[in-house]
């Protein structure tokens, strides 16, 4: 973990709330698609010296980068992917623990999380796609954190 | 165009087409696995339920059923690529097994400073393990270049490539990630006057197109019965009765010896001399009825049916804006691969995915192929004989709403 601060790359201002909200509203597969495209649009592309092998999580189709720092008592998490659903994925992710503290992250429950949605089942963590990697690597930088 | 009435009979065959538990998919993935028709589940379970018993072993009545069953299912398939003896059709469990099997029992035939040619078109299976090969014998490792088309080998490469009079040349019939069949005849002709090995990967060919392996003139052929509506698990490996001869066994065990003591071991005649271990009966058994299957339709009326699906893809995607197709129209198994503008693969084919259509995104174990098409993989929908004209136009219509979803 680097020790200088990395400049965030999610735009996003959406709150947890806000979130649940929007997904409660959403009608049909299509619309809960928009508003994860709409999401990983505002995760932009970072510097790309941080898009290096080092920084890379095992995905299968679609690849994933992401730098995880602590700061002050939350993670700061910079993540890119070159496939914009998944983008959009980690988007979710990162509203989901924006408010949380790194305790709560420690224990983090992402299936719950992805099911309170409602999302189709490929639309959930996994080792295709890269976000279970992601959310592993999360959760254990909380660990070590605390 | 086809009949409707030969269009379902092909499709009254597949239990798949017809399930109540979940929604209808269209399936355009036949080039990673076919859907398996009744008859060979039904095989399956035959054999399973009364027949279940070890082959050229047991003297008793079931062992001889099923060993009767299971060297018929070898003169099916000499037939069925017209092989001149059913001893040289060796059952292994795919492609991938018969060629690291070749690679292994060929290996005392390369000498330091030898070459060994196989192509950038190759499926990881026909290229990791020569590849290894030459490595390890200190040999030459060359990969014919694709050519202007960009869809099939370079021929003058390939003639170049010939001059070393290499040990090996090892080719796939068809591509895996584009479809394009080969000048695989002309491709063997010249390697063989060229005085090598000639392997050719059959994997993508064998579901489609006629195969006649004395024909080709190639010295062994490999595939597997999954890309051909026969169970997963099984394969053929097919080589020149002389050379399986004279070549060692690879795999040591049950079955492959006449005699072994503690001083020597000898081993039994061809086919069993490379078939160690108890094998995969109920899928030999199953590929039998695939043959069969496969056999009972009209070869031509089933490829016209083929590419007539193809050339209606083909021809719908050149409409949709963005798109790249890195597949040929013509010479094509079925099989179209493409890329779309500013859109990853995986993304395409998770949207398709919604809209219940399985299609393969990916570099399709053909790394260096995409490598060579400067892309970091594609989108390959794959055609089967189940499948219809309102399959591909479900999926023209779908794959433009994708795009349309993914550009919010």
């Amino acid at each position: 973990m680097s020790n200088d601060h990395l400049m965030n790359n999610f735009e996003s201002t959406l709150s947890y709330a806000e979130l649940l909200d929007l997904f409660e509203k959403a009608k049909g597969w299509e619309e809960k698609y928009r508003q994860i495209m709409l999401l990983g649009k505002q995760l932009k592309r970072p510097d790309g010296s941080l898009l290096i092998e080092a920084n890379q999580v095992e995905g299968c189709e679609s690849q994933v980068w992401m730098v995880i720092q602590k700061q002050e008592n939350t993670l700061n998490i910079i993540a890119y992917s070159d496939s914009k659903i998944v983008r959009g994925l980690v988007g979710l992710l990162l509203i989901a623990i924006r408010e949380l503290k790194l305790e709560e992250i420690a224990v983090f429950d992402a299936e719950a999380f992805f099911q309170t949605l409602k999302l189709e089942s490929h639309l959930s963590p996994s080792r295709t796609n890269g976000l279970k990697s992601l959310i592993d690597h999360m959760i254990a930088a909380a660990k070590n954190e605390i | 165009m086809v009949s409707n009435e030969v269009l379902l009979e092909y499709q009254a065959q597949f239990p798949f087409l017809n399930q109540s538990i979940d929604k209808p998919i269209v399936y355009l993935d036949s080039a990673a696995t076919t859907q398996k028709p009744k008859c060979v589940i039904d095989a399956l379970n035959q054999h399973l339920l009364n027949f279940t018993a070890n082959v050229h072993r047991g003297g008793h009545r079931l062992g001889r059923e099923a060993t009767a069953q299971f060297e018929a299912a070898r003169i099916a398939v000499q037939g069925f690529i017209n092989a001149k003896h059913a001893h040289e059709i060796i059952w292994t469990s795919g492609t991938t097994e018969s060629i690291n099997q070749l690679a292994n029992i060929l290996s005392g035939q390369i000498q330091p400073g030898d070459t060994i040619v196989t192509s950038i078109l190759e499926h990881h299976a026909n290229f990791v393990p020569w590849q290894q090969m030459a490595q390890r014998q200190n040999a030459n490792f060359c990969v014919v270049p694709l050519d202007e088309s960009q869809t099939t080998v370079c021929m003058k490469s390939f003639r170049q490539m010939l001059e070393k009079q290499p040990k090996i040349v090892a080719l796939s019939h068809v591509s895996n990630a584009l479809g394009t069949i080969h000048e695989i005849k002309t491709l063997c002709q010249l390697a063989k006057n060229a005085g090598a090995f000639v392997i050719v990967d059959g994997a993508q060919a064998i579901g489609h197109l006629p195969i006649d392996v004395q024909a080709l003139g190639c010295d062994f052929y490999t595939f597997s019965g999954h890309k051909m509506y026969a169970p997963d698990g099984i394969g053929v490996l097919y080589g020149r009765e002389d050379l399986l001869e004279a070549l060692p066994p690879w795999q040591f065990g049950g079955e492959m010896v006449k005699r072994v003591s503690v001083e020597e071991t000898t081993f039994n005649q061809l086919p069993y001399k490379f078939e160690a271990g108890t094998p995969n009966i109920s899928a030999v058994i199953g590929l039998h009825t695939a043959i069969d299957f496969l056999t009972q339709f009209d070869q031509s009326q089933r490829l016209t049916h083929e590419q007539q699906l193809l050339h209606a893809m083909y021809d719908g995607l050149l409409e949709i804006d963005g798109i790249c197709l890195l597949s040929p129209r013509e010479n094509n198994v079925g099989v179209l691969s493409f890329t779309v503008e500013d859109e990853h693969h995986a993304d395409i084919a998770m949207m398709l995915d919604q809209f219940d259509i399985a299609v393969r995104a990916g570099h399709h174990c053909a790394m260096p192929l995409m490598g060579a098409l400067g892309t970091s993989g594609s989108t390959r929908a794959s055609i089967g004989l189940y499948n219809t004209k309102e399959d591909i136009d479900y999926f023209i219509q779908s794959l433009n709403k994708t795009i349309r979803l993914l550009t919010v």
